[in-house]
């Protein structure tokens, strides 16, 4: 075993940041060596924060071997992965024309489909993919994946059923068994999918964050906020926006034509909509919320996770209550503490777990204006003598904070707010 | 550039500075400015004329003009005069080298390790070897003594040491036999690895009592030898408590790398591994010593060619005790991915007891502290205070807070042109900067202890980390 195949078993055994610093040493010694270009490039699109090098380095190996299908396919994934759907598209393309019989190639299409979020085309392409290479388990997976998100359960079950009698250690195989359960509602079978995968491979992400899923989905509150999710995903990002608006003026129509029959019925309308708004901007945080109450499951949370999960489930059983005994006994500071801790919970929620710098800051600002505001106007009610009313200048800071928390639920479907920039 | 300016400019404030002159000397020579490290070096010697390490610089801008002859008699002159300069012997066993001369150099090469260990350097030696330079059973250059070799910069050449002692060494033959070398003498044992006391218990219990009481375990059907695995973060000292050990059985320490059994043809490393376990049978009581022990064991699912798999079919044979005879041979693996490991190694018979090997504990990292300090320019240094800021920091990171609070202090004496002695309140401040390697390594082993852990192997790891399942 030479200090190549050494790198390459670390390769195999996912110690990627040994494996590259062993590619680099065997590059210094036979810098054309195009086949270890290819692997280092490897090696790095699956690494955070190493997507650009990976380009760099796939793009040596096409420089010394241009006629490798197999290095225009490593190249289509990277420029996926960098979220350059229609380049990658054009690289898929690059290596089916220098070899239309190889497998590999066609599934680095439908990955690039994949992140164009165009289901059909990734199903189409994967069919093609598993025609020529029916053990391709790229292509089996992303075909799972596919089928589930355009809604088609049978084929997908089908499909679950044979990638796993194809593959039972693979533990994306049980990733994507565990999210068609999740999608059929049976959180518990998607529980033993997902920790069979981690069991596999225990630094899967994917496992991890399915298992998380299906810990928040044995409540039923939570799995319908996950069929929402999952009737979302059907769609491409525009489509989504445009579902979106069309819900916002629906709602819009329907409360001023229920002004015009009856003010109650549309307040009672309006305060419904705004439930369903903090229901779907709360549900993760409240799921997080309930796992950390689990001694077992709390312990597959990160740690932005169990921030969530206490500021926003925190947040929520305190405002309600202090919303509750400051109503009921008249107590203005309580009462308006609870109304603060509720109003924190959307941008709190959007805050830990994040994983955009930008969204966390935004977000995070908010949240702490909102703490910040409710503390100050706390005390400025217990300070000041009773029955005093708000100075003019606090109920416009109260009012723009109030109004910023607001925003958030609007803010946050901007999806560079919410997930990390790939480097 | 910028270092060769702010070192003028500090040298302006102070030319006599000795100190300064050698990194002004020394930043030339990386520049490739030789004529300017001449001058450097040669002013150095007009102000403190026997000062070796400018000698030992000129002899090497000589050999880089390419007046190797010229340079040997100046390193001879070196040696002679200062026989305990470590450095020079290792030039010379360069130069001897340059020269095709590779018993002179493995003679010279030997000598700069044994006064300072830290030198060793396995590309050179197989440079020196592939010359000729073998350490030799009866005749020829004769295996230099490693009994006053330390870990640490400061140890001593015994001059008065009787080398004829190892002239008969029958493992020093066998040795050449296999063309390959091992550390043969742990220079350690408990008393020089501070703190970890867990650490050391347990080995009592799993490795010294049963080959001190081999008898009683006999009796209740538990026996001696076989196979540990030391697993831990990396840089925890794994290596170190596995000389300590074998230094507490007083037998024989073989400390087999990678690169000592890898090799691209098919059946060579396997033939290898097999002469290396034969080797330790006969001069039984050994600990034979595999570090980075995953790559030689690795999961076989994970390979995907079958001289890889070969190899480890070898190893799991050779450690079965059922297939050879393994009395009075411990094998000691220690890994920093124990979860990569072929499931085969662990069980009976093999490497059937696990130490889990944490980060050093407090007087574990004062120890390392005082020897991180020691002859450095520290000032008021509290160790215990230290160690107590420094949780889960490993070895390898208490360095880096030396290193970093060492080239503060540089770039002080820098522009001040006097020593600038290294401070508690620096080396606090670099603790800041630099973050404990160790909760990487514990990412990842939670993960595999909570959900890969069906044995309970890593148990250990999730009291460490204070978690209940």
């Amino acid at each position: 075993m030479s200090e190549l195949n050494h790198g390459i078993l670390l390769q195999d055994q996912g110690r990627l940041e040994e494996a590259e610093a062993i590619f680099y040493s065997v590059l210094a010694r036979e810098p054309e060596n195009d086949s270890v270009y290819s692997r280092l490039a490897l090696c790095q699109l699956n690494q955070s924060g190493k997507k650009q090098k990976a380009l760099e380095s796939i793009g040596e190996a096409i420089r010394f071997q241009p006629e490798a299908p197999f290095y225009h396919a490593v190249k289509s994934l990277i420029l996926s992965a960098l979220h350059k759907g229609k380049e990658a598209l054009e690289s898929a393309d690059t290596a089916i024309a220098l070899d239309p019989e190889d497998a590999f190639p066609l599934a680095a299409k439908a990955a690039a489909y994949c992140e164009l979020d165009q289901w059909a085309k990734v199903e189409e392409w994967c069919i093609k993919a598993l025609q020529i290479d029916s053990d391709n388990t790229m292509a089996a997976n992303l075909l799972t994946h596919s089928l589930r998100l355009q809604g088609k359960s049978d084929q997908n079950a089908i499909a679950v059923e044979q990638l796993l009698a194809a593959s039972p250690e693979d533990s994306f195989a049980h990733v994507n068994a565990g999210w068609s359960a999740l999608q059929r509602g049976d959180s518990r079978q998607a529980e033993t999918h997902f920790r069979e995968a981690l069991r596999l491979e225990p630094e899967s992400g994917s496992a991890r964050d399915g298992l998380i899923e299906s810990f928040r989905a044995r409540s039923w509150f939570y799995r319908i906020y996950l069929s929402y999710c999952f009737f979302m995903q059907r769609f491409t990002g525009g489509k989504q926006w445009g579902i979106i608006i069309g819900i916002y003026v629906a709602y819009q129509l329907m409360r001023r034509w229920l002004e015009t029959i009856n003010p109650m019925i549309a307040a009672v309308f309006v305060f419904l909509w705004l439930g369903l708004i903090l229901w779907v901007w709360l549900a993760p945080g409240i799921g997080n919320f309930l796992i950390l109450m689990d001694r077992s499951a709390r312990l597959a949370l990160r740690p932005g996770e169990r921030r969530q999960g206490l500021a926003v489930g925190g947040g929520l059983v305190f405002g309600i209550t202090a919303v509750a005994i400051g109503f009921g006994l008249s107590i203005d500071p309580l009462l308006t503490g609870g109304i603060g801790l509720i109003a924190s919970t959307v941008p709190a929620s959007l805050t830990f777990g994040n994983e955009s710098r930008k969204g966390r800051g935004i977000f995070g600002s908010v949240t702490v204006a909102v703490y910040a505001m409710t503390l100050f106007v706390v005390f400025k009610l217990w300070l000041d003598p009773p029955g005093s009313e708000l100075d003019q200048v606090t109920k416009t800071l109260s009012g723009f904070v109030l109004l910023a928390a607001l925003l958030c639920t609007w803010l946050g479907n901007v999806k560079s707010l919410r997930e990390a920039e790939v480097t | 550039m910028a270092d060769i300016e702010s070192l003028k400019q500090a040298l302006a404030v102070s030319p006599d500075n000795v100190p300064l002159l050698l990194m002004l000397g020394d930043a030339h020579m990386d520049a490739f400015s030789h004529e300017e490290a001449q001058t450097t070096f040669d002013q150095i010697l007009s102000i403190e004329p026997g000062n070796p390490m400018a000698r030992l610089q000129i002899a090497q801008l000589l050999d880089l003009k390419g007046r190797s002859s010229e340079a040997i008699l100046r390193l001879e002159q070196l040696n002679a005069e200062q026989p305990t300069f470590a450095s020079a012997w290792l030039l010379r066993a360069k130069l001897a080298l340059g020269e095709g001369d590779g018993k002179g150099a493995r003679e010279f090469y030997d000598r700069a390790i044994t006064l300072e260990a830290l030198l060793a350097s396995d590309e050179l030696l197989k440079r020196i070897r592939e010359a000729g330079g073998r350490r030799e059973s009866s005749s020829g250059s004769k295996p230099q003594p490693q009994r006053e070799a330390t870990n640490r910069a400061g140890a001593y050449y015994d001059p008065d040491f009787d080398d004829d002692e190892f002239d008969e060494d029958p493992f020093a033959a066998a040795e050449a036999e296999l063309e390959l070398e091992f550390d043969q003498r742990p220079n350690a044992d408990f008393t020089k690895v501070g703190g970890m006391e867990g650490v050391k218990e347990d080995i009592r219990m799993k490795i010294l009592y049963p080959m001190e009481n081999k008898e009683l375990f006999e009796a209740y059907g538990k026996k001696a030898g076989g196979g540990v695995l030391l697993y831990g973060p990396p840089g925890c000292g794994k290596t170190l408590i596995s000389r300590a050990t074998a230094g507490e059985i007083d037998a024989r320490f073989m400390s087999v790398g990678l690169h000592q059994i890898l090799d691209m043809w098919i059946g060579k490393s396997e033939e290898k591994l097999h002469e290396i376990f034969e080797l330790a049978r006969r001069q039984a009581p050994t600990v034979l010593f595999f570090d980075e022990v995953d790559a030689l064991a690795a999961d076989r699912k994970d390979m995907r060619t079958s001289a890889g798999r070969t190899l480890i079919n070898q190893f799991l044979s050779e450690m079965d005790s059922e297939s050879a005879e393994n009395d009075g041979v411990l094998v000691l693996g220690a890994t920093n991915a124990p979860w990569h490991l072929d499931s085969a190694f662990l069980r009976p018979g093999r490497f059937d007891r696990l130490i889990f090997v944490p980060p050093p504990d407090e007087p574990a990292r004062e120890e390392i502290v005082k020897i991180m300090a020691d002859g450095k320019p520290v000032f008021g240094l509290d160790p215990a205070a230290l160690a107590k800021r420094l949780k889960d920091f490993s070895g390898a990171d208490i360095k880096a807070i030396f290193d970093q609070a060492i080239e503060a202090a540089l770039s002080e004496a820098m522009k001040s042109g006097k020593i600038v002695p290294v401070t508690q309140k620096q080396l606090i401040k670099s603790a800041k900067q630099v973050k404990p390697s160790t909760r990487k390594w514990f990412e990842s082993a939670k993960n595999y202890a909570l959900y890969a852990n069906q044995s309970g192997f890593y148990d250990d790891v999730l009291e460490y980390l204070g978690i209940q399942k």
